[in-house]
């Protein structure tokens, strides 16, 4: 019998989050960096633009996953955060002309105090009730956005000035391209680093058990606020930096299924993996809007609205599809898959050398 | 404040609350039997008003209302059958998120099928007023679906409780496996519950739809039916009316002074209230947890 690979005190239980060491832990990493730089040399601007928006939303699910992959408390808060720091960085780049580096800066400050109310329920609430608790703050926020801007605005949504990093001016996909990657592989060092560090070690306390994490000495009440301050203000900083990239911001974007994307992405890519939200975004983002202009290629241009739905679709299906590989996504079902494949290697020697 | 005004807000509280305490029972139902928050219950909804609406030309009133029924019923099972069964087991999160992927699907899917505009149900004599007064009116489909509200609330919280039915859906709930070794048809047990919720918010939408139209943002309404849902507890059949009794009563207050959009803030203001003080709701059982 072959049960001593499993039964091995030595080897963690749950490898996922746990720092470990060696060459495999940087596979993944490694991986993702080299996609973010090969990507502009095999694309054209159009797909570039399809990277841009899978990018996007995996720099906003990157800070979803500071409170959802670590701390396990899903939030469909998300959109209505990025709608925050969309509309202060428009008013700012608006009304007062505020650059490109400071506005996002601000909004991403206005971000953090954001957080800190979205925190409160969650100090009390778990899982469904949390969840339910934030769709509630989602609908609250962008009343208060459709409020600005119908009623204060007369209707006109923001349009924002041109987004200069000192002496640049980002204009073409290809240089947004660039920051994005950049931000994106920051963040995964940002999350890696807290992974690993005292705060991500107090989040998955709380995931795995709050009440245990208590019982242990955990400062679940620091540690939260903590976490929804820091995942708040990148939301609303990439809220910012959205809004610049598309160089408009409305209400009518902050949608629940805007927010409901994000943790989808968060999930499909893995919750315990700090790479997990590239991955996700590509898969269920990236994928959809890949086929849809492949169809609209083969079929042309009188599929019109019908495209939006087909993605829709395709990104509904994805995601059901991915959510009965296991609740560890879809690096959780490789890994199973692996494991799988090497037993049945290791089984295979022992009855040979049985044999 | 004039009695005209109070009348107002009284019959929109009764609408109110005999959709969002239908729409409720669809959330309660299924998460009883198979601990699945189903998030898509709305665009069920949204999906059975449509049928009506390619139905009721075809069959007339009578077999429009049958045909959607079975339809109803069967997508219900389905959904269970087809995706959710597959994730018996997994967190109760996971399952939600699934529910969440799928309501975003159903919404396309239907706007596939059926086009995103808006699609009038024209019964004749809906629009009969009982009721006439300066901006007040209580037509036939008002008061059908008030009473059918209510009964329907009535004979399922007798249904779960004292009926063999209600019992057997709780033990499924409570215990899958021990009521599997009970011989307690479990499937059979959790594909009703996703039948007749699948149903109730069928009943919901297509009352909504032949009130005023059908069309893509009715799913709004089976949204505010969540703070509905958690307000009267969620895993309690009795507390669906109360908490739309009082959901239904803040929004109309709220519309009544605020505008539309201020009534539905109001509903999730209310929400994140409730759950700050009452975490189970007013009728919830609450869960004790061992370490």
């Amino acid at each position: 019998m072959n049960t001593a690979s499993t039964s091995n005190p030595a080897r963690p239980i749950s490898s996922g989050w746990q720092v470990s060491t060696g060459r495999r832990f940087w596979t993944p990493y490694v991986v993702t960096l080299a996609i973010l730089v090969a990507v502009p040399f095999l694309s054209n601007s159009q797909s570039l633009r399809t990277f841009n928006l899978v990018l996007l939303m995996a720099l906003t699910a990157q800070g979803l996953h500071i409170i959802m992959g670590l701390g396990g408390m899903v939030s469909v808060a998300t959109a209505a955060l990025l709608g925050v720091g969309g509309f202060a960085a428009g008013h700012l780049s608006e009304k007062m002309g505020v650059g490109f580096i400071p506005a996002t800066l601000i909004a991403g400050a206005l971000g953090m105090v954001v957080g800190v109310v979205l925190a409160l329920p969650g100090l009390r609430l778990k899982h469904l009730y949390f969840a339910t608790a934030t769709m509630a703050m989602h609908f609250i926020i962008v009343f208060f956005l459709q409020y600005i801007q119908n009623d204060i605005r007369k209707g006109s949504p923001f349009i924002l000035g041109p987004a200069n990093v000192g002496p640049w001016t980002l204009e073409t996909p290809l240089q947004w391209y660039a920051l994005f990657a950049v931000l994106a592989a920051l963040l995964l060092i940002l999350t890696r680093f807290i992974m690993a560090g005292r705060l991500g070690r107090a989040l998955t306390s709380i995931r795995d058990d709050q009440d245990a994490a208590e019982i242990a000495g955990v400062n679940t009440v620091q540690a939260k606020f903590i976490a929804f301050m820091i995942s708040s203000s990148i939301i609303a900083a990439v809220g910012s930096i959205r809004a610049f990239y598309q160089l408009t911001s409305s209400w009518e974007e902050i949608s629940l299924e805007l927010a409901i994307q994000f943790v989808a992405i968060v999930i499909v890519g893995g919750m315990r993996f700090s790479y997990g939200p590239i991955l996700g975004a590509l898969l269920v983002v990236g994928v959809p809007d890949f086929i849809v202009r492949a169809l609209e290629g083969v079929i042309g241009p009188q599929l019109g609205s019908q495209l939006f739905l087909i993605k829709n679709t395709l990104f509904g299906a994805l995601v059901i599809y991915f959510m009965t590989l296991g609740p560890d996504g879809v690096p959780g079902a490789l890994r199973k898959l692996a494991k799988a494949l090497r037993r049945g290697r290791e089984t295979q020697q022992t009855s040979d050398a049985q044999a | 404040m004039t009695t005209g005004l109070l009348i107002q807000i009284l019959v929109q509280t009764l609408i109110y609350a005999s959709l969002y305490s239908l729409f409720g029972l669809g959330y309660v139902l299924i998460y009883r039997a198979s601990r699945v928050f189903n998030f898509a219950i709305a665009e069920i909804g949204l999906f059975c008003a449509l049928l009506f609406t390619t139905c009721y030309p075809i069959f007339g009133l009578t077999g429009a209302i049958i045909a959607t029924s079975i339809g109803s019923v069967a997508f219900g099972v389905g959904l269970y059958l087809c995706i959710f069964s597959r994730l018996v087991g997994q967190e109760e999160w996971s399952q939600m998120i699934v529910s969440f992927a799928l309501s975003i699907a159903l919404l396309a899917v239907c706007g596939l099928i059926w086009g995103t505009g808006v699609r009038n149900i024209e019964v004749p004599g809906e629009k009969t007023a009982l009721l006439q007064a300066t901006n007040l009116s209580l037509s036939v489909t008002d008061v059908i679906l008030i009473v059918s509200g209510f009964t329907i609330w009535g004979g399922l919280s007798w249904a779960t409780t004292k009926s063999k039915l209600g019992v057997y859906m709780r033990a499924t709930a409570e215990n899958p496996l021990l009521a599997a070794q009970q011989g307690l048809p479990v499937t059979v047990i959790i594909c009703t519950a996703w039948g007749v919720g699948a149903l109730v918010s069928g009943v919901a939408s297509v009352s909504y739809g032949i009130r005023l139209q059908v069309d893509p943002s009715m799913i709004l309404l089976g949204l505010v039916a969540v703070p509905a849902a958690l307000l009267g507890g969620l895993d309690s059949v009795f507390g669906k009316l109360p908490g739309a009794l009082i959901l239904g009563a803040a929004q109309a207050t709220a519309a009544a002074f605020f505008g539309a959009a201020a009534g539905d803030v109001v509903a999730f203001a209310v929400l994140l209230i409730v759950l700050l003080i009452l975490p189970h709701g007013l009728f919830g059982s609450k869960q004790v947890r061992r370490v």
